[in-house]
């Protein structure tokens, strides 16, 4: 016979069971946090793979800086875009395997299978290619995982794409240079390049500044790819490059880039170049250069990098000198009178009817001979016979002092690459002859941007010239950057005053404008021939150096046309660069909100009118 | 019963924190999740706002508007000079008989561009730069 268990005894067996339960708990939870623990700090390979994959790392792209025109326009910016990729072999088994499940209910599904043939029938009307030739490209790299459809795609392409959903095409996001310009200004601003770097121009010469530094983002993924969240240590931020504000006003440039090409076009000329410069702080506010080709014509200047892009052609008003012509007896002009070899009034003797022939024996022809006239005359008329007789004056010294006081042969080294110092005949091999040419702006080479900076001394009230500036200065760094006084303000204001007289009465009669009074320098100076030695009698550079308005000059504007076509009759600096300097000047004065100064009784004239006088 | 009990209340405690604990980790995830998304937002918004600002920086160049006016036939004149109006309203001012017909040449004649310049007819007071800030035509 049993006992019956007693109370004592139940309860000693439940306190029994309880400790068991709570053992096993104890050791459950204990493993748990041993596993917990293992899985954290040291998982099983298999599993850390699983794991890893649901991780991705992509660079977080930053914006490289923008090129805007000095009211803030931009002339070149980054974009996000994309590079089309595919992978033909998963394209393939993809296919196949949808096929097969097709097969199921369709038995032909898998004979007509051909997944390159669906893929590029769905893929053409996006790629903007042939089937056919999304097919071959598919089928000969069969075999291979990663192959580039299209390197630039936009957002529409994207989007379309995305309906598609086809398998196997992938897009990595790229950042891509635009520039809305619409070409304004292209070889000022430049091109970056496959990695996004500056290439030529602007981009190339700001590449630290504009250049950006990639963050990256480390994103924990589910299953189906989507972002389940970012830790704070696993997001850095790029960092975008700095904007670039540059001294450029596109409405300007647009101006100066539209008459430019007008007047190339009517004079068949092989090109041109325009610069307009603020004469008070040196802000270039248009920079153009046009470059043509005429089938037929051996031509002067080539720049082969322009055919592959515009932008990667090289600034000629940097890099090309060219010889300035009757441009540079401005200066030559301004330092005899300042020196005192020549008084604005004296009568220069020269001989009437025929050219002027220095003691050494050199011939130097003019298009007219008046006979003796007044040095103020010569500038006015342009008579090399008098620059010669009036730099013989002038000793060698000097004049190479002139030359080099006005920053010829010297850089004016804004960082633009490629730029030429010009070309000055060495104080060693200076003669007599050189005396003379250079007194004709012959014998030396300058760059459309030395020659506008030495003409912003004729337009400054302290007869200095200042430094040209292609980048918009920030806070307190405006002050512009000028030389010594090079004329004195009294030789300047008669040369204005006979600069005026080359206008209104002299050679540049077809730049005169019914809104603005301007002085300026016409320049006709022959080509010389390429590869050889000497002149092309046919073949010019016709230039006009001017700054307006005449009472308070704001702008100085050169304008240069390369080559033009003697036949169409315009090949004088007065008659083609003229009219463009004179549109221009109209133009941007006016944008600028200068006040006319123009004479009333000249300005009620048409325009057309005066050109034809 | 007491030890059962003090095993019950601690397994429920264990599994109260527990909970609580999952509960919070949750609501982290869900946080880092929509601060995530809103980064990818922005990021996309971002690109947009690139997008869009050279669409339209392409899209409002000085030639391109010169094309517009041309198209809408709009007479884009020149506003009058600033200068030249306060030239004409000082000669107005100190004319001794006071008469609105007496002007100097020059105010005459931009008295008659004023008059044949409708936007300059409205708005008279505008600033220099103002005003030829929008004259992207230059009639001749």
């Amino acid at each position: 016979m049993h006992a019956e268990p007693t109370v004592a005894s139940q309860g000693l067996r439940i306190r029994s069971w309880s400790r068991v339960a709570l053992g096993c708990t104890a050791v459950a939870l204990a493993l748990t946090l041993v596993r917990v623990a293992q899985l954290k700090v040291a998982p099983p390979e298999q599993l850390d793979a699983a794991a890893g994959r649901r991780t991705s790392e992509r660079k977080e792209i930053a914006q490289r800086g923008e090129v805007l025109d000095r009211r803030g326009r931009p002339l070149a910016m980054s974009l996000v875009g994309y590079r089309l990729y595919c992978d033909p072999a998963y394209i393939y088994e993809s296919g196949w395997d949808k096929a097969k499940q097709a097969a199921k209910k369709d038995p032909t599904a898998v004979a007509e299978c051909d997944p390159f043939r669906d893929a590029a029938i769905a893929l053409s009307p996006v790629l903007r290619q042939t089937p056919q030739a999304i097919f071959e490209m598919l089928r000969q790299n069969a075999e291979r995982r990663f192959v580039v459809l299209a390197q630039d795609v936009d957002e529409s392409q994207i989007e379309q794409l995305r309906a598609l959903d086809i398998d196997g095409i992938g897009m990595e996001s790229k950042l891509v240079r635009a520039y809305p310009a619409q070409g304004l200004a292209s070889q000022l601003v430049g091109k970056v390049g496959f990695e996004h770097t500056g290439q030529s121009g602007v981009e190339f010469a700001l590449d630290r500044e504009l250049r950006p530094v990639d963050g990256h983002v480390r994103a924990l993924r589910d299953a189906f790819g989507r972002t389940l969240w970012i830790n704070r240590d696993d997001y850095v931020p790029g960092d975008p490059g700095a904007d670039v504000r540059l001294t450029i006003d596109l409405a300007i440039q647009e101006s100066a880039e539209r008459h430019l090409k007008a007047m190339i076009e009517q004079s068949n000329a092989g090109g041109g170049r325009v610069i307009v410069m603020d004469a008070q702080n040196g802000d270039v506010l248009a920079m153009a250069d046009i470059l043509r080709e005429r089938p037929g014509w051996k031509e002067a200047t080539r720049d082969p990098a322009r055919r592959i892009h515009p932008s990667l052609g090289r600034n000629r008003n940097f890099t090309d000198p060219y010889e300035p012509g009757s441009t540079f007896k401005s200066f030559v002009w301004a330092r005899a009178t300042q020196l005192g070899v020549a008084r604005p009034e004296e009568i220069i003797p020269l001989p009437q009817g025929g050219p002027y022939v220095t003691p050494f024996g050199r011939v130097i022809r003019d298009v007219k001979y008046p006979g003796s006239v007044s040095w103020k005359t010569v500038l006015v008329k342009s008579l090399n016979g008098g620059m010669a007789t009036v730099s013989l004056r002038m000793t060698h010294a000097q004049m190479q002092d002139m030359v080099r006081d006005f920053g010829f042969g010297q850089k004016v080294a804004m960082g633009i690459p490629g730029e030429s110092a010009g070309i000055v005949t060495k104080p060693a091999k200076w003669s007599n002859y050189t005396q003379t040419s250079v007194a004709m702006g012959h014998e030396i080479a300058a760059t459309p941007i030395q020659m506008v900076r030495a003409f912003s001394a004729f337009a400054r009230p302290d007869g200095a010239m200042v430094s040209p500036r292609l980048v918009l200065p920030v806070g307190n760094d405006g002050t512009p950057v000028a030389s010594r006084s090079l004329i004195d303000p009294g030789i300047a204001r008669v040369a204005r005053e006979a600069m005026q007289g080359v206008v209104e009465e002299g050679t540049a009669r077809k730049a005169q404008s019914t809104r603005y009074r301007m002085f300026g320098k016409t320049g006709t100076a022959e080509l010389s021939v390429p590869g050889e030695r000497g002149y092309d009698r046919d073949r010019y550079t016709a230039s006009f150096l001017a700054a307006a308005p005449a009472t308070d000059p704001k702008i100085v504007v050169l304008c240069i046309i390369d080559d033009p076509d003697k036949k169409t009759n315009l090949w004088y600096g007065g008659s083609i660069a003229g009219p463009v300097v004179r549109d221009v000047t109209d133009e941007a004065l006016q944008y600028l909100g200068v006040p006319y100064d123009q004479d009333p009784a000249k300005r009620e004239k048409p325009a057309s009118k005066v050109a034809t006088r | 019963m007491r030890l059962l009990a003090k095993l019950v209340v601690i397994l429920v405690a264990l599994g109260a924190t527990g909970l609580g604990l999952l509960s919070l980790r949750q609501q982290r995830y869900e946080v880092s999740n929509a601060i995530s998304k809103a980064h990818n937002e922005i990021v996309d918004q971002e690109r947009t706002q690139w997008r869009l600002r050279a669409e339209i920086a392409s899209r409002c160049d000085p030639a391109d508007i010169r094309g517009y006016a041309e198209r809408l036939d709009l007479d884009l004149t020149p506003m009058q000079q600033a200068g030249e109006e306060a030239a004409r309203a000082s000669t107005e001012t100190a004319s001794p008989d006071g008469a609105l017909g007496s002007r100097s040449p020059a105010g005459a004649a931009t008295a008659k561009q004023a008059t044949t310049t409708p936007a300059a007819r409205k708005s008279p007071t505008k600033s220099p730069s103002k005003s030829s800030k929008g004259s992207t035509r230059h009639a001749r």
